[in-house]
């Protein structure tokens, strides 16, 4: 099969079809996912997405990402994912994940301690970074309560498939506020955004 | 209909730009109200103009959007039909006069009276961001007082207002706090559309291309303007209602007539105007003639 | 009966067409080629291609006609359309000491290596409107020294300075790429790339004012021309798979260094300074205005006091760019009258507050 060829060969994996409708489609997924945290949104204006990664975090990756978006791999990934992506962005990767604008991790995988990235500073805010999560799960089991900019009342929400250790983690950031972590969730073909303005309770259980 | 301009990209930016503009407002959005510094480009329309909202337009906008482009309300201002013409062009997009149609809105100095609704985005062009700036004209200063949350100059300059005029003298960009933490300034949209800002539905987005600053509001967002518990925050009125529809809750424009200081009002929302007279409502100077044609 | 003003589309249509007309002028007159302006208003090309930031004198004609001889409109059309261009390579810096000269001379030495050469400059004409110019296509005298007309590898005034120590010595910045603000917002405390840049791209007339209010004590210090060269450089880039420079273009510049007193401090001893302007094409007022304003602009890194308006780097680079001027004081023809209403509305609730407590003097203003 074709598909097996491209696995075996050393050619990258294709990135987008029509990069500029494409671009704009996943951008505009990230938007409203991080305008309205919780709620999952369809993001998948390509097929198939390479190297194991879900279609939203492909494309969103391929969207936002280029030559000046220095970019964190963390582990549990594909070798040929950051091959695939500096392919077709150009975005370098970097060892030192204080130094990524974009940072990709597992939802079930190691993550370093979420201080370790680019928080941004009071007075330049924006270079905190952009946390891509990949394999996010949208389970059922109510884990947070959401409130914030974005959010009419309030959210109910899993984990996601992102540990307790994780959101206890991302909750304590809140009093960094405006520093901090902007969470993309990709969960297959849908993003979930986690912007740092979001207030997080985590459920008794949890 | 507006022949595709060959030779451009879709909707004038590069892809490159796009993104750096893209990345801004995600930064933008994620901390409601913080100016975003993002590195603005030479548009072909004249800085001042509308650069910013053009920007941020070409940046979001996609062949499944609807645009519609107002400038003081109206679809059908000169630098609103030059812009609107401008992304026919650029992208071949649809583009309405309705409110309700539109997916994207481009807008000076107005928002919408028809309320704006979940996946709507409202695209403001601003001339000066910074809401601190008459008070402190550098931008070293007025970021420190950004990151500190150093307001009380601004609560001052209103409070020496009460005290000299007996109530706050800014008619139009009313200073807001955004989120509870960031001091916004109101675009500049009169007084009176201040509180469409909090919680709205849409999502806003703030374009500044000559200051090269981005900021957003997203939805259901705390926007509060300034205001003292004794002078409370209040929005202008009217003492008469609009001549062409009889709305009597919009936002009117005076209308000089002759120089023995005749003078009508109308709407200043022409789409709101139009549905209303379309819905058979009539003002004082509308015959019922004229609604039905 | 008012009606709501419709029709926009058309009205600028119109525009457009009156000023197409407008532009050309009495059609019995022939029309002017682009490579007419390119070669007899070449004044004109040069401040559009700097201020413009594009090296390309037919498309800087083309923009002068176009905006009908309008110098910040034709700057507008060539930025609007630079912006629109890829990257495609990085030069190397150019290598002024390297140029082949067409004018170079310096007030600060009676002579210097190499020689004054005059070159072609308005200095030293009587502005006497030559009449003779009326009449077209008349004999032209050819210059005496053409051949001698451009020298290369002359020693800049500046190295001799330098090599005797009493001038700071100028290293590059430590970051690996210069500043670039086509691409980043430009933010403060600006480093010197960037306000170099920025002054490159600055509106000539501002700053020729702020280097003349230096010069009339608001931010006095005391220049001399240390050597003002024009002629062309040739432009280098090295592409990774070449590993060697190649020469792209020839480009005619012109490049101020200005030198400046430098009192000392407690820890320095007292020396020259440098002030530095370069521009594209014949242009040396823009480049010297640009040499005082730079080093007007060094006051807080050399620890003087920062008391006019021509050192405040916040306020300078700020205001300088025309084509953001201009956008933005001319924005004021746009209509503004939703704002303006909410200013009437409160101006008259305002005005009857006061009218209720004090009703003599505002009747009375009201009669005026």
């Amino acid at each position: 099969m074709a598909s097996m060829d491209l696995a075996m060969s050393q050619e990258p994996q294709p990135g987008f079809t029509e990069p500029v409708a494409q671009s704009q489609k996943a951008f505009r997924a990230v938007l409203e996912a991080l305008s309205r945290p919780g709620l999952p949104v369809a993001c998948a204006p390509f097929a198939p997405a390479p190297h194991g990664l879900d279609l939203s975090v492909a494309a969103i990756l391929l969207a936002l990402t280029d030559l000046e978006t220095p970019i964190w791999i963390g582990p549990g990934f594909d070798g040929g994912v950051s091959d695939w992506l500096h392919f077709h962005t150009g975005a370098p990767l970097v060892a030192d994940a204080g130094q990524a604008s974009f940072a990709l991790i597992q939802a079930d995988g190691a993550c370093p301690p979420l201080d370790s990235f680019a928080l941004g500073s009071d007075e330049g805010p924006e270079t905190g970074a952009m946390l891509v999560v990949q394999g996010g799960r949208l389970d059922t089991q109510a884990a947070m309560t959401w409130r914030g900019p974005g959010i009419r009342d309030r959210v109910e929400t899993g984990s996601f498939g992102l540990a307790a250790a994780f959101w206890r983690q991302r909750h304590a950031q809140e009093g960094l506020f405006p520093r901090g972590l902007d969470l993309v969730i990709g969960c297959g073909a849908l993003v979930v955004g986690c912007p740092r303005s979001t207030r997080i309770k985590l459920s008794e259980s949890a | 209909m507006t022949a595709l301009l060959d030779g451009y990209n879709f909707a004038f930016l590069d892809e490159q730009t796009k993104r750096m503009i893209r990345r801004a407002l995600l930064k933008a959005v994620a901390i409601p109200g913080y100016q975003v510094p993002f590195g603005s480009r030479e548009m072909p329309l004249p800085y001042g103009w509308g650069t910013g909202g053009i920007q941020v337009t070409a940046a979001v906008i996609g062949l499944d959007d609807t645009l519609k482009v107002i400038d003081q309300g109206a679809d059908d201002t000169t630098n609103a039909v030059s812009i609107r013409r401008f992304f026919q062009r650029m992208t071949g997009v649809r583009t309405t006069v309705k409110t309700r149609e539109a997916t994207l809105i481009q807008t000076r100095h107005r928002v919408p009276e028809t309320p704006l609704r979940e996946g709507q985005i409202l695209i403001y062009q601003v001339p000066i961001p910074e809401p601190l700036r008459w008070l402190e004209p550098r931008e070293t200063e007025t970021r420190k007082m950004h990151a500190l949350s150093e307001y009380g100059a601004m609560h001052v300059k209103l409070y020496e207002d009460i005290s000299r005029h007996g109530q706050v003298s800014t008619a139009y960009d009313y200073p807001v706090l955004v989120n509870g933490r960031y001091l916004m300034r109101s675009s500049p949209i009169p007084k009176f559309d201040t509180p469409k800002i909090h919680m709205c539905a849409a999502l806003q987005l703030f374009g500044a291309g000559r200051e090269k600053r981005i900021f957003a509001v997203p939805p259901y967002t705390d926007v509060r303007p300034l205001d003292f518990e004794d002078h409370p925050f209040s929005v202008e009125s009217w003492p008469t209602s609009c001549a062409l529809c009889g709305s009597a809750d919009s936002f009117l424009d005076e209308i000089v007539l002759d120089d023995q200081g005749g003078r009508m009002f109308v709407c200043s929302d022409t789409d709101y105007c139009a549905d209303r007279r379309a819905a058979g409502h009539a003002g004082p100077a509308t015959t019922p003639a004229e609604v039905t044609t | 009966m008012y009606v709501a003003v419709k029709g926009g589309e058309a009205a600028i249509e119109n525009a457009h067409r009156l000023l197409a007309a407008d532009r050309r002028g009495d059609p019995s007159v022939p029309e002017l080629s682009v490579a007419q302006i390119r070669e007899q208003m070449s004044g004109a090309v040069d401040r559009v291609m700097t201020e413009g930031s594009l090296y390309d004198p037919d498309l800087a004609a083309l923009a002068l006609k176009q905006a009908r001889g309008d110098q910040v409109e034709a700057i507008f059309l060539l930025r609007a359309y630079r912006t629109t261009l890829p990257r495609l390579a990085v030069s190397a810096p150019i290598e002024t000491s390297r140029m082949s000269v067409h004018r170079r001379i310096s007030s600060a030495f009676k002579d210097v290596p190499g020689g004054q050469l005059l070159g072609p400059t308005f200095d030293y004409t009587h502005r006497l409107l030559d009449f003779a110019l009326l009449a077209q296509a008349g004999p032209m005298a050819s210059p005496a020294v053409a051949g001698e007309a451009s020298r290369r590898d002359l020693p800049q005034v500046m190295d001799l300075l330098q090599a005797e120590g009493l001038i700071a010595v100028e290293t590059a910045t430590k970051s690996a790429a210069p500043f670039d603000l086509t691409r980043e917002p430009l933010t403060f405390p600006a480093a010197r790339d960037a306000r170099l840049q920025n002054l490159a791209r600055a509106d000539e007339g501002f700053l020729l004012a702020l280097g003349y209010s230096t010069q009339r004590g608001y931010g006095r210090n005391h220049p001399f021309v240390g050597e003002i060269r024009s002629g062309t450089v040739s432009v280098e880039i090295t592409p990774p798979e070449l590993g060697f420079a190649i020469d792209i273009a020839d480009i005619l510049v012109t490049e101020c260094q200005m030198v400046n007193q430098f009192a000392g401090s407690k820890t320095e001893k007292p020396t020259f300074t440098r002030g530095y302007g370069l521009a594209f094409g014949m242009a040396e007022r823009k480049a010297m205005a640009m040499a005082l304003v730079d080093r007007s602009l060094r006051a807080e890194e050399l620890g003087e006091d920062v008391t006019a308006p021509a050192q405040d780097i916040e306020f300078v680079l700020s205001h300088s760019d025309n084509v953001e001027a201009s956008g933005f004081v001319q924005h004021l023809k746009l209509p503004h009258h939703v704002d303006f209403q909410a200013e009437l509305h409160l101006v008259r609730r305002m005005r009857a507050e006061v009218g209720a407590t004090t009703a003599e003097p505002v009747i009375a203003e009201a009669a005026q």
